[in-house]
This record gives structure tokens, sequence and C-alpha cells, in this order.
């Protein structure tokens, strides 16, 4: 594991490269905060050891800042200080840390909480085995692409905007948006339970085939329950049951599977929703040539308050440039699935 | 001399306290407690001598710099100087200097006369620290130079 050591100290940082390097780890030094930051923003190390106090930036700002940017992984933070009073414990954890090692420390000590974060860290490959999976259920619809990664960062772009505003600023935090990232592509899991003849009809459905193929969010959110029951205090699971199941529902309560309107729909179901259609409408499907971006806006943007939450709409309305981004980038890689 | 667990003068210290002929003198109290500092580096006299030898690079220039935040009584840079040494006299196992160091943070939100006693005491616990470090260092090299 390559780990990045913060200190002034260079007596503190020496001791903590030595024994971690003894340990089988790479390390790499910084002197102050925003040193690390620049390093963090460049590379890919996961770990850090930080001192609290330090010139420039020190390690609370640090912490911050490291939970604040967009670094595309979880960053695992241990403080090194000999600020471990409650005060202090509940400042450095509340700004971001994972961790802290008082001064001065022992080397057991400092192995064991590497170990820690090495077991935190290797959490997140869990949510590549579960990018994984959703890719497999998807890959039996062969039209969809690279649909997976384009409605998740469409999701992320649209949470980020609605952040923005006061509204939902306490409810849209980071870790509400890591979620939703990690959980959308999970939103057509259910198709795995819908038969070939359907889910692979070169052709418009029948109202009977259409029937069926609605059951997807129903199955889709039956596994995820089924998770939930034995652990009712997953996050993770609870939000990925709500996109899997409501994610056809509409604002004006005409949507499926259980016609829920207005704030009855979750959240992160309605930002998802918009994502989802969004893609849908610049992408080629069998019955139908892509959308341009700006015909797809104007669709989106005319069912404001049918379909889609006002807000979301206004919030997609204020970041759709960067929904073209992402779909100009990533049709680079499938040219044919998109339109621009 | 080996890098690991030699039994040079600087190992020597773990083994015989501050009373032996061989190493700088300590008193009761031990100016570094060399086996608490020994285990903090696994064992490895060669990383006690180069964590040592950091110290003698860099302590003089925070020395300075707090002398100066007191001439100009700038009692955070006081606070955060006397912060920042009690770290490093920590992690050497400098007791005496890391209580010194610890005064002095305290004493700059009291400021005048506290932080000049305080300081007082500081640079004496310094002075100690690199006298026993300089003999501790010569020694080892000495032993090494005799070796070969």
């Amino acid at each position: 594991m390559e780990i990045l050591v913060v200190d002034d100290e260079f007596v503190c940082s020496d001791l903590v490269k030595e024994i971690l390097e003894d340990r089988g780890h790479s390390v790499i030094t910084a002197t102050n905060g925003l040193e690390a930051l620049e390093i963090l923003r460049n590379g890919s190390c996961r770990m850090v050891i930080s001192d609290w106090e330090m010139p420039v930036m020190n390690g609370l700002e640090l912490c911050r800042a490291v939970r604040t940017e967009d670094l595309q992984r979880y960053v695992y933070i241990v403080l090194l200080t000999s600020r471990t009073n409650t005060d202090n414990l509940v400042k450095g954890l509340s700004a971001g840390a994972d961790d802290f090692i008082s001064k001065p420390f022992e080397p057991e000590e400092l192995t064991v909480k590497v170990n820690v974060g090495l077991r935190v860290l290797a959490l997140e490959t869990r949510n590549l085995a579960i990018f994984a999976l959703a890719r497999l259920a998807e890959s039996r619809d062969n039209e969809t692409g690279r649909h997976l990664e384009r409605v998740r960062a469409y999701s992320r772009i649209l949470a980020k905007e609605l952040a923005q505003d006061d509204k939902y600023k306490d409810i849209v935090t980071n870790s509400f948006i890591a979620l939703l990232y990690q959980t959308s592509p999970l939103h057509d899991i259910g198709k795995v339970a819908i038969p070939d003849y359907v889910l692979l009809k070169p052709d418009r459905l029948s109202d009977g085939e259409f029937e069926v193929i609605k059951t997807h969010c129903i199955r889709g959110a039956e596994t995820m329950e089924s998770a939930l029951e034995q652990y009712p205090e997953a996050g993770f699971l609870r939000m990925a049951r709500d996109i899997a199941k409501w994610h056809h529902e509409r604002f004006d309560g005409t949507g499926y599977p259980d016609g829920l309107k207005g704030d009855e729909i979750p959240l992160s179901a309605k930002i998802f929703t918009v994502a989802d259609v969004y893609d849908a409408l610049v992408s080629r499907r069998i019955y139908k040539e892509p959308f341009t971006h700006v015909v797809a806006c104007n669709i989106i943007m005319s069912e404001r308050g049918t379909q889609f939450d006002p807000d979301i709409v206004d919030a997609f309305s204020r970041c759709q440039l960067l929904f073209q981004s992402v779909q100009n980038n990533m049709q680079k890689a499938t040219p044919d699935t998109t339109c621009v | 001399m080996n890098a690991d667990h030699d039994s040079d003068s600087v190992q020597n210290h773990a083994a015989g306290g501050t009373a032996s002929s061989d190493m700088p003198s300590g008193g009761q109290d031990p100016i570094i407690n060399y086996q608490e500092l020994l285990n903090r580096c696994m064992g490895k006299t060669e990383l006690v001598k180069k964590i040592l030898g950091r110290f003698q690079e860099t302590m003089p220039l925070r020395i300075e710099e707090i002398q100066a935040s007191c001439t100009q009584g700038d009692p955070e840079q006081i606070r955060a100087l006397g912060h920042a040494i009690k770290g490093v006299a920590a992690n050497i196992s400098a007791e005496s200097f890391r209580a010194a160091a610890e005064r002095m943070e305290h004493a700059a939100k009291s400021g005048g006369q506290d932080v000049q006693n305080a300081l007082s005491v500081l640079l004496d616990e310094y002075n100690r620290c690199v006298q026993y470090i300089g003999e501790l260092l010569n020694q080892s090299q000495e032993t090494e130079t005799l070796a070969n």
C-alpha cells in the first residue's frame, strides 16, 4: 500500500516512514496539507497519516479538503497528534479523519491502525464487485452500451448541483452523493428476471410484454429487501432498493410500480430518474434514433412537474452542459449508442 | 557495524542506563529514555542514530524560531512552536525536554515572565539533549572506527 505521510517535522516523518517501509508499505512524504492535497489529486494514494499542526494547511484543513474534493476514491486519514482530548477527537473526526494516533507513538500501534485502514479500504473493492454484477445483469440488454457508467455520472452531477441549493444542502451531503454513485448501477438488476423474449425483443413491446418488463422494479427491490432484512441499517442497500423500485415513478403519481407522487418518491430515485431518462433519450434504441442533447433537454424541461420533480429539473437545466460533456466523452468509447 | 541489534556504544545505553562509564551521564532522570526510543525504532540502532541526527539538524532552527517569537511577544507562534517541539521531543523520548516544551506551550497564553522562565528551562533541556546526543553519536562513531 502506498501511504502518504504528512508532517513538517522530519524527526517524526522519518520515524513513521521507516516503520511503514519496514512493514512493506511504500511511503511518500509531504510537509504540509496543501502539498499533500496536490499529491492526492495527481496520484492514487488512498491512505494518509498526517500531523495536525502544520504550516500552510493543517491536518484538520487537509481532512476537510479531502472530504470535499472529488478524488474518485476513498482516502483513509489517520491524524498523528498529541491533541487527543475528547474535544479534539470530535473536531478531528468531524473534519473527516478516520482515526488517531497519539504522539509519541509505538510501532505496533501504528501498524495495527494502518491495518484497520487497509480493512476499511478493502470494502471499497466490494463496490467494484457490485458494479461488475450490475454490468453482468445489464449485459443481456445489448443496446445500452456504457449506460451504467453514464447514468451514475449523470446522477452524481445532478446531486452535486442539488447540494448547492439551500433546500437540499443538508440532505444531499457528500456521503449521499457517494452512495448515489455507488448504488445507481443497480437500478435495473431486476431485469435478470425478465424473459429473453421480452427483454431482447427487437421491436416495440406489446401492452402485455410491457407489463412483464415493468416487474423488473419489484424484482430488483425484492433482491435488495431480502438483504435489508439482515442489515436494516445498511444505507447502501436502502438507497439501492429505493432506486431499483421507484425509478419509474412519476412526480404526478402516474408512474409505476406504486404510483407514488411528489415527495413520496425518495429523492435518490427522483434524481436517478432524470439521469436515466436523459440517457435513454440521447441513446439509440431498436425503435428510435438518438435525440440530440438539445432535444433531450427540451423534453426533460417540458416534463417539469409532471414526470419529474421541478427542483431536479431546475438543477438539470443549470448543469446540463456537464451532462453533454459526459455524453460526449463516453460516446468516444461507444460511438454507436448515443447522439451528440 | 551491523545495521540492526548491534552492540556498539549506542546499544550499550539500552542495557546499562545512565551509570555506565561508556555513555553520556544523564543523572537520575535520563535525558533520553534510550530503551523506549530503541523500541520505537524497532530495535534498530542505525535508525536511532538517523533520528537523533535529524534532531540535531532540524531542532536548532526551531529553537531559534521560538527565541525570536519570545522576543517579538507572539503568543500564537510561541504556542505552535512549543507544540511542535513537544511532539519531536516525545518521539525521541526526551521526557524533560518534552515537559519543558509543553510548559512553553501553556506559558504562551499567560505571556510575560512565565514565557521567559519557560524559555530558560526549555533552552537548558535542549542543551542537555544536544550534549547527550552529541556524546552518544561520537561514541558510536569511535566504536565503529575501532571495529573497522
